[in-house]
């Protein structure tokens, strides 16, 4: 299921200029997001504007849930966005969609701010808030797709509360498989084999071709 | 492979394995299709999980991202020059400058670099048995005297490093005449304590194989550890590569650790650089890559 990517209206930035070298695409908006990144990858500013536009809120807020500073977070998403204009061109279609592929560097970066910058005691902090704010429920308001949230919530709740729980660790806050089977007192392959049976539901429940 | 190696799709999609037990996975699924297919797919079903957390970003950032990228260059695409490429003699790029640009024929510059490079550039092996990278200066009236660009940026420097490699592969048995190159001023060194203090050092993991590069754009050097590559026949060894573009820049031959050891080097590199990478080589090493990468890393300068 391709998240839609219609940006919607801006109500933040600046008119976007037209380039000068190249004629005014009054279609930027209705191209994909993977033709938005070969455009970029040409050099195309207002094609990066559009992109931009469509996943400033995904980046911004992911990185706002694992590293959980504003401040922090507006750098990390400033970092993402920096490298996705200057690695466009190392953008490739067969190996997954542009949204997968900004995600995975959102989530790369996120990871590696709060691996970076907190001690181990704050971690073991977050782990406490983590497992009490970081409810599904808490996900949240604002933005673009909220059907689209609320398909994550719905298949989040389908699954078992060890899958959840075990999910909602590795991914929203960051921790290593192992970090996680030594929070929750499981074996590793155990909690591996949660990563994966949990992703596989998730998978099927929001119809993403495998 | 085991039942447990398939089950780390899940972990590489959520982005959760350690940093040692990555590259062991990323041999994995090179030769389990199923299990790359499965990981494509979690990672769009975690994309969509980052997609839950959306949440509107200050105004700020926009304008800062949009400032930034209007200054900010972009990184070509990364492209590796053609093995096994069949020459075309009939080209006309004897200009010494040919090298210095980019080309959009990655094959061009293979041929380029087998015609010119064979009588000066091909390593010879001298009675040591070391290959011998650093062996003077290029031959004056060579018909390769007009890659200079292309020779000047990795010879020189691999004269002055050759010690390094001497010095270590040959321990204190076998005393060569490299010392005018250890002294404090051995660039090899250098450029480690350069790259060791460097406020803006990155360390750049390989997506397969061992290693990994420490990359400092302010000293212009990477700091290169293959350490953990298999053993090779003796007739073969590893070489290290700069490349820009699609050109390839020999910086050196990995005889360490084609023998198993570890090594650790040091490459200079240039503005334009995009990749460091590894090949696997014939004995002597190549003028341009031969054969795949083993592994190449992307350059963030």
């Amino acid at each position: 299921m391709p998240p839609p990517e219609s940006p919607g209206p801006d109500p933040t930035g600046p008119s976007r200029r037209p380039l000068s070298a190249v004629p005014d695409h009054p279609a930027d908006q209705q191209r994909s997001p993977e033709e938005l990144l070969r455009l970029t990858a040409l050099g195309h500013e207002q094609a990066f504007e559009v992109l931009y536009d469509a996943f400033a809120a995904r980046v911004f807020g992911l990185a706002r849930r694992i590293v959980r500073d504003p401040s922090q977070a507006e750098e990390v998403a400033q970092e993402v966005f920096l490298e996705i204009w200057r690695r466009a061109s190392r953008f490739d279609v067969a190996k997954g969609s542009a949204t997968s592929w900004i995600m995975t560097l959102t989530h790369a970066r996120s990871v590696d701010r709060v691996r970076s910058a907190q001690a181990a005691t704050d971690r073991e902090t977050k782990v406490a808030q983590a497992s009490t704010e970081r409810d599904v429920d808490t996900v949240v308001e604002a933005v673009e797709s909220g059907f689209e949230r609320r398909a994550v919530q719905r298949c989040l709740g389908a699954l078992t509360e060890l899958q959840r729980e075990s999910i909602t660790l590795a991914y929203y806050s960051g921790y290593t498989y192992r970090e996680v089977a030594e929070l929750l007192t499981a074996p590793l392959p155990t909690i591996k084999t949660r990563l994966r049976d949990g992703l596989i539901r998730l998978r099927d429940c929001l119809g993403v071709g495998a | 492979m085991s039942a447990d190696t398939h089950l780390n799709t899940g972990v590489m999609a959520l982005n959760a394995m350690p940093d040692d037990e990555i590259d062991n996975e990323l041999t994995h699924l090179e030769s389990c299709e199923s299990c790359a297919a499965e990981l494509a797919g979690f990672r769009e079903t975690a994309a969509l999980l980052g997609s839950a957390a959306a949440e509107t970003p200050p105004a700020s950032l926009r304008r800062s991202v949009m400032a930034a990228i209007a200054i900010t260059p972009q990184l070509p695409p990364l492209v590796w020059p053609r093995p096994g490429s069949t020459p075309r003699h009939a080209k006309s790029d004897s200009a010494p400058t040919s090298h210095e640009l980019p080309s959009p024929d990655p094959a061009r510059h293979g041929i380029d670099d087998d015609d010119r490079t064979s009588a000066t550039d091909r390593p010879t092996t001298p009675p040591t048995g070391q290959p011998e990278l650093g062996s003077g200066e290029p031959n004056p009236g060579s018909p390769t005297d007009n890659v200079v660009p292309l020779r000047r940026w990795y010879r020189r420097p691999a004269a002055l490093i050759a010690a390094a490699v001497a010095a270590v592969v040959i321990g204190g048995g076998v005393v060569i005449a490299i010392d005018r190159t250890s002294g404090p001023t051995d660039p090899q060194v250098a450029l480690r304590e350069c790259v060791d203090n460097a406020g803006d050092s990155q360390v750049l993991k390989p997506a397969q194989g061992s290693g990994d590069v420490t990359f400092a754009p302010s000293c212009s050097a990477a700091q290169v550890d293959v350490s953990g590559l298999p053993d090779l026949p003796a007739d073969r060894t590893y070489q290290l590569w700069v490349l820009a573009g699609s050109r390839a820049r020999s910086v050196t031959l990995l005889s360490d650790a084609a023998n198993g050891r570890p090594q650790v080097w040091m490459a200079p590199t240039q503005a334009g650089d995009t990749a460091i990478g590894i090949t696997n080589e014939p004995a002597g090493g190549s003028p341009q890559p031969t054969s795949a990468p083993i592994w190449a890393v992307p350059l963030n300068a």
